[in-house]
């Protein structure tokens, strides 16, 4: 018998093994049934509290909260129901089933809060029933700034991404890249985007790619300055590892800098996020009327409280989620 | 006593050869200025097959004489040979087992040791070696898992010059590289690598702050 099969049998007979979660995951354990039922659970009691219990405003009727929520239980049994009866996803909602479950009652308290106790003052907190119908009245208002939005994100975003990763691993790895960007980053990146507005519209005459380019530059410092701190602070040690084994330059960069760097360069994505939303849409768009800052605005000046939350929800849910998707993949 | 079937795969050999260090000094220049002074006028020959252990107390350059034999360093004066080439840069006929294993953490152990042939791109004709080193380790059970998931003494058995899937000509083991010699896959590699199951062919040094530990 060898010594690594004298040391395979060790392990198991002492069951000194890896923590590793694949096998954590493959060890059997009991179906958690209230983990996965907790969804509809909190969507029943939801459901019965906003039946049952008055609306503090007499004159509000029925919204389309009751139905949402009755969809939403819908969806929350066949979750249970899928966790029960397939294996492979039993994982997935034994995990989710709990956040569900919150969001579930996130709902439920606000409409506790607002319809049914008014302990939040109106006309400033309209409950989940008014902001619903209010996404479905402006619906079309919602998709077309939405549309803009993201087709405004998306060029805006890659772009900044893309010359960000690039000026970021070029001043990771060159000494003399660093020596002259870096004070120039310095020097720039701590100003305002918004601040370049009559610069960008100088050069970019058309809207839409004043926008992009503002939202661009935005995105461009805090991905250059998380990419070239990510680049420059792999350990040594990996360096050295790959040139033992034979790697070139181009090896070195792609495969150990950028690797090593992407947990940098992850956190300088999202706060580029970050930056292109608290940017969007802040040019003058002359030639349509459209887009969700105009709408904030109109919305803001005819204190349309309710559409202005629809909106916010809207476009910050739905862009995060992209971004997330994007990021971490579905 | 251990086994030498899982030790010796037959994998390409290569010419014998040896290491000559010739008057080799290097020098570092610290902070504030202060020339350090980490290896004067060294000299050594290693013969092809032989190990060598070097010992000293800590900050007498045993390490950096390895990294100048692997040619992550340049010295600053003297001659570093192996056979009849000088040694210029780094290489992968000349193995560097690092005081951690310094695993990429973003590979896959297959990954990881796929790494070396990936880098100098023969990783197509010579993948079956891949199978054949993980099988050495006994890791074959874990071959898609990722170094976080591994245990320590695990991830210990993929140090550098197995990782590269190449059997290097001189292979260098730091001080805690040579301490783990004590471990079952660890012993199995360093007869593989420097043993006389394979005639001879390879030398090997470590440095060592013992005598004990150098055994």
């Amino acid at each position: 018998m060898t010594l690594i099969e004298t040391e395979h049998r060790r392990r198991e007979a002492t069951g000194a093994r890896p923590a590793s979660s694949a096998q954590q995951a493959a060890q059997p354990r009991g179906f958690r049934g209230l983990t996965v039922a907790s969804p509809a659970i909190a969507a029943l009691v939801a459901y019965w509290l906003s039946e049952l219990l008055p609306n503090s405003d007499p004159e509000l009727g029925p919204t389309i909260y009751s139905k949402v929520l009755l969809g939403v239980l819908g969806i929350a049994i066949l979750f249970a129901v899928a966790a029960w009866a397939l294996s492979r996803f039993r994982p997935k909602a034994e995990h989710g089933g709990p956040l569900f479950a919150a969001a579930v009652s996130m709902l439920a308290v606000w409409d506790l809060a607002t319809t049914k106790f008014a302990l939040l003052p109106m006309p400033y907190f309209p409950g989940p029933g008014l902001v619903l119908e209010g996404l479905l009245e402006d619906r079309a208002d919602l998709l077309e700034s939405t549309f803009y939005s993201f087709r405004l994100m998306l060029c805006g975003y890659a772009a900044g991404v893309l010359v960000g990763l690039t000026s970021g691993v070029l001043m990771g790895w060159f000494r003399q890249v660093r020596y002259w960007g870096l004070p120039l980053m310095k020097f720039v990146g701590p100003i305002p985007a918004t601040a370049f507005i009559p610069f960008v519209m100088v050069i970019f005459d058309e809207a839409f790619f004043s926008g992009a380019a503002l939202i661009a530059l935005a995105v461009w410092f805090p991905v250059t300055m998380l990419t070239m701190s990510g680049i420059a602070n792999v350990p040594a040690s990996y360096f050295d590892v790959a040139k033992t084994l034979g790697a070139r330059r181009g090896f070195l960069v792609f495969r150990v800098a950028i690797p090593a760097a992407m947990p940098n360069v992850f956190i300088g994505l999202f706060m580029g996020m970050g930056a292109a939303f608290s940017h969007i849409d802040r040019r003058r768009n002359r030639r349509r009327q459209s887009g969700p800052r105009l709408l904030l605005q109109a919305a803001q000046r005819e204190f349309r409280i309710r559409q202005s939350l629809c909106l916010a929800l809207d476009h910050g849910g739905l862009l995060f989620r992209l971004h997330d998707a994007a990021v971490q993949g579905p | 006593m251990v086994d030498a079937n899982p030790c010796t795969p037959s994998l390409p050999l290569d010419t014998p050869t040896g290491v000559s260090i010739h008057s080799v000094s290097k020098r570092f220049v610290a902070p504030d200025g202060a020339i350090v002074t980490a290896l004067e006028g060294a000299t050594l020959s290693i013969a092809p097959g032989e190990m060598v252990s070097l010992i000293g107390p800590s900050g007498c350059g045993k390490s950096t004489l390895l990294r100048l034999i692997a040619g992550l360093d340049q010295p600053t004066s003297g001659e570093l040979r192996i056979g009849s080439q000088p040694i210029e840069g780094p290489s992968a006929e000349r193995g560097l087992m690092f005081q951690d294993a310094n695993l990429f953490p973003w590979l896959s152990v297959r990954r990881n040791v796929q790494a070396g042939l990936v880098a100098r791109g023969v990783l197509r004709q010579r993948r079956q070696e891949v199978e054949e080193y993980i099988r050495l380790v006994g890791l074959e059970r874990f071959a898609n898992v990722y170094p976080h998931q591994l245990s320590g003494g695990m991830a210990s058995g993929l140090l550098s010059p197995e990782r590269s899937s190449t059997i290097p000509k001189c292979c260098c083991l730091t001080s805690r590289s040579a301490r783990s010699i004590n471990s079952p896959a660890c012993r199995c590699k360093m007869r593989y690598f420097a043993s006389g199951t394979h005639g001879g062919r390879r030398c090997c040094s470590s440095p060592t702050t013992s005598t004990r530990r150098s055994t």
